[in-house]
Protein backbone atom coordinates (compact mmCIF):
# COMPACT_ATOMS: atom_id res chain seq x y z
CA UNK A 1 0.00 0.00 0.00
CA UNK A 2 1.26 3.53 -0.50
CA UNK A 3 2.03 5.94 2.43
CA UNK A 4 0.96 9.25 0.39
CA UNK A 5 -2.31 9.88 -1.18
CA UNK A 6 -2.01 9.88 -4.98
CA UNK A 7 -2.97 13.21 -6.38
CA UNK A 8 -4.19 13.41 -9.89
CA UNK A 9 -4.59 16.91 -11.45
CA UNK A 10 -6.03 18.08 -14.93
CA UNK A 11 -6.91 16.16 -17.30
CA UNK A 12 -5.92 12.54 -17.87
CA UNK A 13 -2.92 11.71 -19.18
CA UNK A 14 -4.19 9.23 -21.43
CA UNK A 15 -5.98 6.25 -21.21
CA UNK A 16 -4.80 2.74 -21.74
CA UNK A 17 -7.78 1.43 -20.37
CA UNK A 18 -10.47 2.50 -23.23
CA UNK A 19 -7.87 1.00 -25.48
CA UNK A 20 -7.78 -2.64 -23.25
CA UNK A 21 -11.72 -2.33 -23.17
CA UNK A 22 -12.20 -2.01 -27.21
CA UNK A 23 -10.88 -5.60 -27.19
CA UNK A 24 -12.48 -7.18 -24.80
CA UNK A 25 -16.22 -8.49 -24.90
CA UNK A 26 -18.60 -5.94 -22.97
CA UNK A 27 -15.45 -4.06 -22.50
CA UNK A 28 -14.09 -6.59 -19.67
CA UNK A 29 -16.51 -4.39 -17.56
CA UNK A 30 -13.66 -2.38 -16.35
CA UNK A 31 -15.91 0.34 -16.57
CA UNK A 32 -18.15 -1.45 -13.66
CA UNK A 33 -15.57 -0.95 -10.62
CA UNK A 34 -17.54 -0.68 -7.08
CA UNK A 35 -14.75 -0.17 -5.66
CA UNK A 36 -15.54 -2.62 -2.71
CA UNK A 37 -11.77 -4.66 -2.25
CA UNK A 38 -13.20 -8.12 -2.67
CA UNK A 39 -10.43 -8.39 -5.29
CA UNK A 40 -7.83 -7.40 -3.50
CA UNK A 41 -8.60 -9.31 -0.16
CA UNK A 42 -9.00 -12.76 -1.47
CA UNK A 43 -5.66 -12.26 -4.44
CA UNK A 44 -2.14 -13.85 -2.92
CA UNK A 45 -0.33 -10.80 -5.38
CA UNK A 46 -2.12 -8.22 -3.35
CA UNK A 47 0.70 -6.13 -1.68
CA UNK A 48 3.47 -6.94 -3.78
CA UNK A 49 5.10 -3.98 -4.82
CA UNK A 50 2.74 -1.85 -2.92
CA UNK A 51 0.03 -2.95 -5.78
CA UNK A 52 -3.01 -5.07 -5.80
CA UNK A 53 -5.96 -5.82 -8.19
CA UNK A 54 -8.05 -2.98 -6.93
CA UNK A 55 -5.47 -0.21 -6.95
CA UNK A 56 -4.35 -1.57 -10.92
CA UNK A 57 -7.65 -0.71 -12.13
CA UNK A 58 -8.18 2.47 -9.87
CA UNK A 59 -4.86 3.09 -11.42
CA UNK A 60 -6.17 2.26 -15.32
CA UNK A 61 -9.62 4.24 -14.56
CA UNK A 62 -7.72 7.02 -13.38
CA UNK A 63 -5.49 7.14 -16.43
CA UNK A 64 -2.29 6.77 -14.85
CA UNK A 65 -1.13 5.12 -17.74
CA UNK A 66 2.55 5.46 -16.70
CA UNK A 67 2.23 4.12 -13.60
CA UNK A 68 -0.26 1.22 -14.72
CA UNK A 69 2.62 0.33 -17.82
CA UNK A 70 5.67 0.74 -15.56
CA UNK A 71 4.57 -1.64 -12.68
CA UNK A 72 6.46 -5.32 -12.43
CA UNK A 73 3.26 -6.50 -10.77
CA UNK A 74 1.74 -7.48 -13.95
CA UNK A 75 4.71 -9.98 -13.85
CA UNK A 76 3.61 -10.90 -10.76
CA UNK A 77 -0.52 -11.52 -11.00
CA UNK A 78 -0.55 -15.23 -12.22
CA UNK A 79 -3.65 -14.21 -13.87
CA UNK A 80 -5.50 -16.89 -11.90
CA UNK A 81 -9.04 -15.49 -12.87
CA UNK A 82 -10.44 -15.84 -8.79
CA UNK A 83 -11.05 -12.02 -8.86
CA UNK A 84 -13.68 -12.29 -11.56
CA UNK A 85 -15.33 -15.14 -9.91
CA UNK A 86 -15.48 -13.08 -6.44
CA UNK A 87 -16.44 -9.88 -8.04
CA UNK A 88 -19.89 -8.62 -8.15
CA UNK A 89 -19.48 -7.08 -11.42
CA UNK A 90 -17.50 -9.55 -13.30
CA UNK A 91 -14.40 -7.17 -13.66
CA UNK A 92 -11.99 -8.99 -15.81
CA UNK A 93 -8.79 -7.69 -14.42
CA UNK A 94 -6.48 -10.76 -15.54
CA UNK A 95 -7.06 -9.33 -18.91
CA UNK A 96 -5.55 -5.82 -18.06
CA UNK A 97 -2.45 -7.66 -16.83
CA UNK A 98 -2.56 -9.60 -20.02
CA UNK A 99 -2.80 -6.28 -21.87
CA UNK A 100 -0.26 -4.38 -19.60
CA UNK A 101 2.28 -7.14 -20.53
CA UNK A 102 1.54 -6.48 -24.14
CA UNK A 103 2.20 -3.17 -23.88
CA UNK A 104 5.97 -3.43 -22.82
CA UNK A 105 8.87 -3.43 -25.22
CA UNK A 106 10.15 -6.57 -25.68
CA UNK A 107 13.66 -6.07 -24.46
CA UNK A 108 12.10 -4.93 -21.23
CA UNK A 109 10.00 -8.26 -20.48
CA UNK A 110 11.58 -10.40 -17.64
CA UNK A 111 14.60 -12.37 -19.78
CA UNK A 112 13.32 -16.01 -18.25
CA UNK A 113 9.63 -15.83 -19.74
CA UNK A 114 11.16 -14.39 -22.93
CA UNK A 115 14.21 -17.12 -23.28
CA UNK A 116 11.48 -19.27 -22.90
CA UNK A 117 9.39 -18.21 -25.89
CA UNK A 118 12.32 -17.54 -27.89
CA UNK A 119 14.13 -21.52 -27.86
CA UNK A 120 10.00 -22.69 -28.18
CA UNK A 121 10.21 -20.67 -32.06
CA UNK A 122 13.37 -22.10 -32.68
CA UNK A 123 12.18 -25.58 -33.87
CA UNK A 124 9.19 -27.40 -35.03
CA UNK A 125 9.08 -29.42 -31.04
CA UNK A 126 7.79 -25.82 -29.29
CA UNK A 127 9.97 -26.99 -26.65
CA UNK A 128 10.66 -24.42 -24.58
CA UNK A 129 13.64 -26.40 -23.09
CA UNK A 130 14.87 -26.58 -26.45
CA UNK A 131 14.70 -30.17 -27.03
CA UNK A 132 15.12 -31.31 -30.50
CA UNK A 133 12.69 -34.58 -32.37
CA UNK A 134 16.11 -36.93 -32.07
CA UNK A 135 16.21 -36.27 -27.86
CA UNK A 136 12.48 -36.59 -27.55
CA UNK A 137 12.23 -39.82 -29.49
CA UNK A 138 15.69 -41.17 -27.66
CA UNK A 139 14.21 -40.30 -24.16
CA UNK A 140 10.52 -41.51 -24.95
CA UNK A 141 11.75 -44.74 -26.09
CA UNK A 142 14.47 -45.37 -23.62
CA UNK A 143 11.98 -44.56 -20.68
CA UNK A 144 9.16 -47.14 -22.28
CA UNK A 145 11.92 -49.69 -22.70
CA UNK A 146 12.73 -49.51 -19.47
CA UNK A 147 8.82 -49.92 -18.27
CA UNK A 148 8.73 -53.24 -20.29
CA UNK A 149 11.84 -54.31 -18.81
CA UNK A 150 11.53 -53.45 -14.93
CA UNK A 151 7.39 -53.43 -14.17
CA UNK A 152 5.07 -56.39 -14.30
CA UNK A 153 2.23 -55.94 -16.14
CA UNK A 154 3.29 -53.46 -18.04
CA UNK A 155 5.51 -55.66 -20.42
CA UNK A 156 3.95 -54.75 -23.80
CA UNK A 157 3.74 -50.72 -22.79
CA UNK A 158 3.94 -48.80 -26.14
CA UNK A 159 4.62 -44.94 -26.42
CA UNK A 160 3.89 -44.44 -29.96
CA UNK A 161 5.48 -41.53 -31.86
CA UNK A 162 3.77 -40.26 -35.04
CA UNK A 163 1.30 -42.97 -35.55
CA UNK A 164 -0.59 -41.58 -38.24
CA UNK A 165 -4.25 -41.83 -37.70
CA UNK A 166 -4.25 -42.52 -33.91
CA UNK A 167 -7.10 -41.14 -32.10
CA UNK A 168 -5.40 -39.23 -29.19
CA UNK A 169 -2.35 -36.46 -30.19
CA UNK A 170 -0.78 -36.14 -26.60
CA UNK A 171 1.23 -33.23 -25.84
CA UNK A 172 3.94 -33.22 -22.93
CA UNK A 173 5.08 -30.53 -20.66
CA UNK A 174 8.94 -30.46 -21.90
CA UNK A 175 10.32 -30.23 -18.37
CA UNK A 176 9.16 -34.07 -17.81
CA UNK A 177 11.68 -35.86 -20.78
CA UNK A 178 14.37 -33.20 -19.90
CA UNK A 179 14.13 -33.48 -15.86
CA UNK A 180 11.64 -36.10 -14.68
CA UNK A 181 11.45 -38.51 -17.50
CA UNK A 182 9.68 -41.26 -14.94
CA UNK A 183 6.74 -38.53 -14.73
CA UNK A 184 5.74 -39.11 -18.31
CA UNK A 185 4.61 -43.01 -17.16
CA UNK A 186 1.86 -42.82 -15.31
CA UNK A 187 -0.16 -41.63 -18.03
CA UNK A 188 1.17 -43.77 -20.96
CA UNK A 189 -0.09 -47.04 -18.07
CA UNK A 190 -3.60 -45.85 -17.89
CA UNK A 191 -3.71 -45.68 -21.68
CA UNK A 192 -1.97 -48.81 -22.00
CA UNK A 193 -4.25 -50.78 -20.26
CA UNK A 194 -7.82 -49.08 -21.57
CA UNK A 195 -5.89 -49.63 -25.26
CA UNK A 196 -6.10 -46.28 -26.24
CA UNK A 197 -5.45 -45.34 -29.96
CA UNK A 198 -2.84 -42.46 -29.10
CA UNK A 199 0.41 -41.02 -30.27
CA UNK A 200 3.23 -38.28 -29.47
CA UNK A 201 4.30 -36.28 -32.11
CA UNK A 202 8.25 -35.56 -33.54
CA UNK A 203 6.47 -32.04 -33.93
CA UNK A 204 4.72 -29.80 -32.01
CA UNK A 205 4.51 -32.14 -29.01
CA UNK A 206 5.44 -29.50 -26.15
CA UNK A 207 2.63 -28.62 -24.02
CA UNK A 208 3.57 -25.52 -22.88
CA UNK A 209 3.31 -21.80 -24.74
CA UNK A 210 5.51 -19.21 -22.84
CA UNK A 211 4.59 -16.79 -25.55
CA UNK A 212 1.22 -16.43 -24.21
CA UNK A 213 2.49 -15.79 -20.89
CA UNK A 214 4.90 -13.30 -22.77
CA UNK A 215 1.84 -11.62 -24.29
CA UNK A 216 3.26 -11.66 -27.83
CA UNK A 217 -0.06 -12.53 -29.81
CA UNK A 218 1.89 -13.46 -32.76
CA UNK A 219 4.05 -15.95 -31.53
CA UNK A 220 1.81 -17.18 -29.58
CA UNK A 221 -0.41 -17.91 -32.55
CA UNK A 222 2.49 -18.85 -34.48
CA UNK A 223 3.33 -21.67 -31.73
CA UNK A 224 -0.57 -22.95 -31.69
CA UNK A 225 -0.34 -23.21 -35.60
CA UNK A 226 2.28 -25.67 -35.20
CA UNK A 227 1.11 -27.78 -33.13
CA UNK A 228 -2.34 -27.60 -34.93
CA UNK A 229 -0.77 -28.67 -37.88
CA UNK A 230 1.28 -31.94 -36.26
CA UNK A 231 -1.70 -32.89 -34.90
CA UNK A 232 -3.79 -32.15 -38.69
CA UNK A 233 -0.56 -34.10 -40.37
CA UNK A 234 -1.13 -37.26 -38.51
CA UNK A 235 -4.82 -37.40 -38.99
CA UNK A 236 -5.49 -36.99 -35.34
CA UNK A 237 -8.85 -36.44 -34.04
CA UNK A 238 -8.45 -35.65 -30.60
CA UNK A 239 -5.40 -32.97 -29.11
CA UNK A 240 -5.17 -33.37 -25.56
CA UNK A 241 -3.11 -30.89 -23.73
CA UNK A 242 -3.05 -31.89 -19.77
CA UNK A 243 -1.54 -28.51 -18.94
CA UNK B 1 -10.51 -41.26 -17.26
CA UNK B 2 -13.40 -40.87 -14.96
CA UNK B 3 -15.20 -42.84 -17.31
CA UNK B 4 -12.63 -45.56 -17.93
CA UNK B 5 -13.21 -45.91 -14.31
CA UNK B 6 -16.64 -46.36 -14.21
CA UNK B 7 -16.87 -48.50 -17.02
CA UNK B 8 -14.62 -50.69 -15.78
CA UNK B 9 -11.57 -50.74 -18.24
CA UNK B 10 -8.95 -49.84 -15.36
CA UNK B 11 -9.86 -51.92 -11.95
CA UNK B 12 -8.62 -49.99 -9.17
CA UNK B 13 -6.91 -51.21 -5.91
CA UNK B 14 -8.82 -48.57 -3.35
CA UNK B 15 -6.34 -49.18 -0.09
CA UNK B 16 -2.90 -48.16 -1.50
CA UNK B 17 -3.24 -45.22 -0.38
CA UNK B 18 -5.03 -45.80 2.78
CA UNK B 19 -2.67 -44.25 5.22
CA UNK B 20 -2.70 -41.25 3.20
CA UNK B 21 -4.34 -38.39 3.72
CA UNK B 22 -5.26 -36.55 0.72
CA UNK B 23 -6.22 -32.77 -0.88
CA UNK B 24 -7.12 -32.06 -3.94
CA UNK B 25 -5.98 -28.33 -5.93
CA UNK B 26 -7.71 -27.31 -8.50
CA UNK B 27 -5.85 -25.90 -11.54
CA UNK B 28 -7.27 -22.38 -12.67
CA UNK B 29 -7.09 -23.89 -15.82
CA UNK B 30 -9.47 -26.75 -15.12
CA UNK B 31 -11.77 -24.95 -12.88
CA UNK B 32 -12.16 -20.92 -13.40
CA UNK B 33 -10.43 -20.70 -17.03
CA UNK B 34 -12.21 -23.74 -18.71
CA UNK B 35 -15.76 -22.09 -17.21
CA UNK B 36 -14.98 -18.67 -18.31
CA UNK B 37 -13.90 -19.92 -21.63
CA UNK B 38 -16.16 -22.79 -22.34
CA UNK B 39 -19.14 -22.80 -20.14
CA UNK B 40 -17.89 -25.48 -17.76
CA UNK B 41 -15.63 -25.62 -15.19
CA UNK B 42 -14.04 -29.43 -14.23
CA UNK B 43 -14.78 -29.28 -10.14
CA UNK B 44 -17.10 -32.96 -10.08
CA UNK B 45 -14.76 -35.23 -12.14
CA UNK B 46 -11.27 -35.24 -10.42
CA UNK B 47 -13.25 -35.63 -7.12
CA UNK B 48 -15.16 -38.50 -8.40
CA UNK B 49 -11.93 -40.04 -9.48
CA UNK B 50 -10.64 -39.53 -6.09
CA UNK B 51 -13.60 -40.89 -4.61
CA UNK B 52 -12.67 -44.31 -6.65
CA UNK B 53 -9.15 -44.07 -5.42
CA UNK B 54 -8.49 -42.88 -2.20
CA UNK B 55 -10.04 -43.47 1.27
CA UNK B 56 -9.07 -40.47 2.76
CA UNK B 57 -9.58 -37.38 0.49
CA UNK B 58 -10.30 -33.73 1.41
CA UNK B 59 -11.28 -30.36 -0.07
CA UNK B 60 -8.75 -27.44 0.62
CA UNK B 61 -10.48 -24.21 1.85
CA UNK B 62 -12.08 -22.71 0.16
CA UNK B 63 -11.76 -24.37 -3.06
CA UNK B 64 -13.57 -25.06 -6.78
CA UNK B 65 -13.94 -21.51 -8.10
CA UNK B 66 -12.92 -19.89 -4.80
CA UNK B 67 -9.58 -22.12 -4.66
CA UNK B 68 -6.33 -19.93 -4.56
CA UNK B 69 -3.94 -20.34 -7.18
CA UNK B 70 -0.76 -21.87 -6.80
CA UNK B 71 1.07 -19.36 -8.12
CA UNK B 72 3.45 -20.85 -10.25
CA UNK B 73 1.08 -20.02 -13.49
CA UNK B 74 0.78 -17.23 -15.80
CA UNK B 75 4.55 -17.84 -16.34
CA UNK B 76 5.35 -16.62 -13.11
CA UNK B 77 7.51 -19.70 -12.34
CA UNK B 78 10.34 -18.50 -15.53
CA UNK B 79 9.82 -14.56 -14.52
CA UNK B 80 12.71 -14.53 -12.35
CA UNK B 81 11.01 -13.25 -9.41
CA UNK B 82 10.66 -15.95 -6.89
CA UNK B 83 10.55 -14.52 -4.14
CA UNK B 84 7.97 -12.73 -4.97
CA UNK B 85 6.37 -16.26 -6.15
CA UNK B 86 7.05 -17.63 -3.10
CA UNK B 87 5.40 -14.84 -1.24
CA UNK B 88 2.31 -15.56 -3.25
CA UNK B 89 2.76 -19.34 -2.65
CA UNK B 90 1.96 -18.51 1.38
CA UNK B 91 -2.07 -19.06 1.22
CA UNK B 92 -1.51 -22.26 -0.52
CA UNK B 93 0.60 -23.47 2.29
CA UNK B 94 -1.84 -21.96 4.93
CA UNK B 95 -4.69 -24.03 3.39
CA UNK B 96 -2.39 -27.45 3.33
CA UNK B 97 -1.20 -26.96 6.55
CA UNK B 98 -5.14 -26.02 7.65
CA UNK B 99 -5.90 -29.31 5.57
CA UNK B 100 -3.80 -31.65 7.39
CA UNK B 101 -3.22 -33.64 4.39
CA UNK B 102 0.21 -35.66 3.74
CA UNK B 103 -0.75 -35.66 -0.12
CA UNK B 104 -1.37 -32.80 -2.17
CA UNK B 105 -3.19 -33.92 -5.95
CA UNK B 106 -3.71 -31.77 -8.50
CA UNK B 107 -3.60 -32.61 -12.04
CA UNK B 108 -1.66 -29.20 -13.67
CA UNK B 109 2.15 -29.05 -14.50
CA UNK B 110 2.28 -25.56 -13.28
CA UNK B 111 1.13 -26.26 -9.71
CA UNK B 112 3.16 -29.26 -9.11
CA UNK B 113 5.84 -27.55 -10.15
CA UNK B 114 5.14 -24.46 -7.76
CA UNK B 115 4.28 -26.75 -4.93
CA UNK B 116 6.85 -28.66 -5.08
CA UNK B 117 9.47 -25.48 -5.17
CA UNK B 118 7.75 -23.64 -2.16
CA UNK B 119 7.67 -26.86 0.43
CA UNK B 120 10.87 -26.70 0.38
CA UNK B 121 11.12 -22.92 1.24
CA UNK B 122 8.27 -23.19 3.75
CA UNK B 123 9.92 -26.60 5.11
CA UNK B 124 7.19 -28.95 5.12
CA UNK B 125 8.94 -31.47 2.48
CA UNK B 126 7.12 -34.07 4.19
CA UNK B 127 4.18 -33.18 1.73
CA UNK B 128 4.05 -35.05 -1.38
CA UNK B 129 2.75 -33.66 -4.31
CA UNK B 130 1.53 -35.93 -7.20
CA UNK B 131 -0.71 -35.42 -10.63
CA UNK B 132 -4.27 -37.03 -10.27
CA UNK B 133 -3.27 -39.63 -13.21
CA UNK B 134 -0.59 -40.54 -10.88
CA UNK B 135 -2.81 -41.73 -8.52
CA UNK B 136 -5.26 -43.59 -10.62
CA UNK B 137 -1.83 -45.35 -12.75
CA UNK B 138 -1.10 -46.44 -8.56
CA UNK B 139 -4.26 -47.87 -8.02
CA UNK B 140 -4.09 -50.13 -11.02
CA UNK B 141 -4.55 -53.54 -10.62
CA UNK B 142 -2.83 -54.73 -13.02
CA UNK B 143 -3.59 -58.20 -13.69
CA UNK B 144 -7.17 -57.91 -14.79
Amino acid sequence: MSEEPIKISGKKKSIFKDKVMSLLPEGGNLNLCLTCGACSSGCPASGLEGMDPRKFLRMASLGMDEELLSTNWAWMCSMCQRCIYVCPMKIDIPQLTFNVRNSWPKDKKPKGIRGSCDVALRNDTCSAMGTNEEDWRFVVEDVANEVRENQPGFEDLQAPMDKQGAYYFLNQNSREPVTEPDEMVPLWKILHKVGADWTYGSKGWAAENYCLFLAENDNWEKIIRIKAKAVDDLGCKVWLNTE
Amino acid sequence: MLNYIETGRIKIDKTILNNNRVAYHDPCNYGRKSEKLFGYGYYKEPRLVLDYCVPNWVDLYPSKDNQFCCGGGGGSLTTGYNKERIYYGRKKIEQFKASKADLIVTPCHSCHGQFNNIKKEYKIEYLKIKYLWEIVADAIISKN
